[in-house]
């Protein structure tokens, strides 16, 4: 007989109401007090959401916020900086992690999840697949990113899923990889994700159908039955009396460290045309925190690059790491682009990496 | 994950949450070990409790990231932290370049030492480690 999990359904909610019961849910399930739970998120009003260790300073646009009505906020669960919209819609599971059928490796947990919600995407007609480490894609193009986080023997991993995609407003809000806001840095970023709406059309059905698409995934893959319920009155009660604190600027601007968080671009030609490159370096931690590669060339296969630049995301500047990550990715792919090679891509990141150091050094 | 020779100095206590413990005088130094640092994946940041917190053996304080996954530190045994290793923070990748040198996490002092007994000895952890790679093979074969 299948396991039953809880599922809830609160609707729009404001940021700090959603991350506050991020906390208040994943205490109650390590506590025991709850089933394991699937909650559906939205947003009401729309809002920037920060990672756990992200800082407000570097990452978000605070004058158009407030000038905009979104709400900042941060979430007890690790990644990159999100704009939600109203109509967003986000999905989250809290269990134990002996749960029969979750990985407890987290790489294998992460595609697990993941695969949950591909299958529900199926249901809808869509072919998406996992992308390591934690994101999933529609051709190649992301449609959701998902995180995680723990507390005594339970966790909590939370994905979100673009519906419809306001690029405009998100460019705006966020401090993102561009040098500029301009068409340019607009497709770039279309060319990078994409959304139910422009897959579906007119065929987009309505959030009822999503979510209950997107349930039926989690049942099919993780082989449990969900059932519609509501928060405790111990849940409400612990609301109450956290929401506060995740309200506030101690939550919200607390304690993160400030690092330099600038753009570096640069244009690398080789016989086969011209490799465009933005890094942003974390210098003291020696991370590449993100790596966008455009330029006049044709790749095969087309995805190839926005998988590679997944795989830097995050990694080690180490010129051997960076090297061999490279290598082993057009390897393995079967990369192909007329022309160019395996090391004009390590050499032209490289370029923007030792630019940014070295300038960084003069200063 | 089989094929990986991780490494596990003998002279050093291990537990089941993959921290390794070394006595010193009057301290016992923290950190992850090789396969912890594996489990968790590249550490990104890093929070670490503040010298002279009190903790209970098991107790959660601090922050570990790494591949979006923000997870807890447990203190192994009952004492109080008596140093941080403030480099750490700045640079987490030690952590899983070298986790039994400059990866270490923090020391304890005013220990409970009876709560070492506890802790595993290097046959016992790497027989342990073991068996969990050999789980999590068939979780991967269960999971196609």
């Amino acid at each position: 007989m299948a396991d039953k999990w809880r599922l809830l359904d609160l609707g729009h909610l404001t940021a700090a109401e959603n991350m506050a019961l991020n906390r208040v849910i994943l205490e109650c399930r390590s506590e025991d007090l709850i089933p394991n739970t699937m909650r559906f998120l939205q947003f009401r009003p729309h809002c920037v959401n920060l990672g756990y260790h992200q800082s407000v300073e570097l990452e978000v646009e605070e004058e158009y916020c407030r000038a905009h009505g979104l709400d900042i906020s941060r979430r007890i669960t690790g990644g990159g900086n999100l704009y939600w919209d109203e109509s967003q819609l986000g999905w989250e599971i809290y269990a134990l992690r002996n749960t029969p059928g979750i990985p407890r490796q987290l790489e294998a947990l992460y595609q697990r999840i993941c695969e949950c919600s591909v299958a529900g995407l199926r249901k809808l007609g869509i072919e998406a697949r996992f992308r390591p480490k934690n994101d999933i894609e529609v051709g190649g193009r992301k449609i959701s990113g998902t995180g995680g986080s723990e507390f005594g023997n339970a966790f909590l991993y939370q994905g979100s899923l673009l519906t419809d995609f306001d690029v405009n407003t998100m460019l705006a809000a966020l401090k993102l990889p561009v040098a500029k806001l301009d068409d340019k840095a607009v497709n770039s970023f279309r060319s990078r994700v994409i959304c139910l709406k422009e897959i579906l059309g007119d065929n987009m059905p309505d959030l009822a159908v999503i979510k209950k698409a997107m349930a039926a995934g989690f049942e099919e893959i993780l082989g449990i039955t969900l059932e519609m319920g509501r928060l405790t009155q111990d849940e409400e009660k612990r609301l109450a009396e956290v929401l506060p604190y995740f309200q506030s600027e101690e939550w919200i601007y607390g304690g993160r460290e400030i690092q330099d968080n600038r753009l570096r671009v640069i244009d690398y030609k080789v016989t086969g045309g011209l490799i465009r490159v933005s890094v942003r370096v974390d210098k003291e931690r020696e991370l590449l925190k993100s790596v966008f590669i455009t330029g006049d060339f044709f790749v095969y296969p087309p995805r190839a690059i926005l998988d590679l630049e997944a795989i830097l995301k995050n990694s080690s500047i180490d010129e051997d790491k960076i090297r061999n990550k490279v290598y082993a990715f057009f390897d393995e792919n079967s990369v192909r682009i007329p022309n160019m090679d395996a090391e004009d891509f390590v050499m032209s990141i490289l370029t923007a990496v030792w630019e940014e150091k070295v300038e960084n050094a003069e200063v | 994950m089989s094929n990986k020779n991780y490494e596990f100095p003998s002279d050093l206590l291990y537990n089941r949450q993959n921290y390794w413990l070394k006595k010193t005088e009057g301290r016992v130094r923290v950190g992850l070990s090789d396969y912890g640092q594996n489990t968790v994946g590249d550490v990104l940041y890093l929070e670490l409790g503040q010298e002279g917190q009190k903790l209970q053996q098991g107790e959660e304080f601090g922050s570990i990231e790494a591949g979006k996954w923000v997870g807890t530190l447990q203190a192994p045994i009952r004492g109080r932290i008596a140093a941080v290793h403030d480099e750490l923070s700045g640079k987490p990748a030690a952590i899983n370049n070298s986790p039994y040198q400059s990866g270490w996490l923090y020391e304890m002092d005013n220990v409970d030492e009876s709560q070492l007994k506890g802790m595993m000895d290097v046959n016992e952890y790497r027989a342990w480690v073991q068996e969990q790679i050999k789980l999590e093979e068939q979780e991967c074969q269960y999971n196609g």
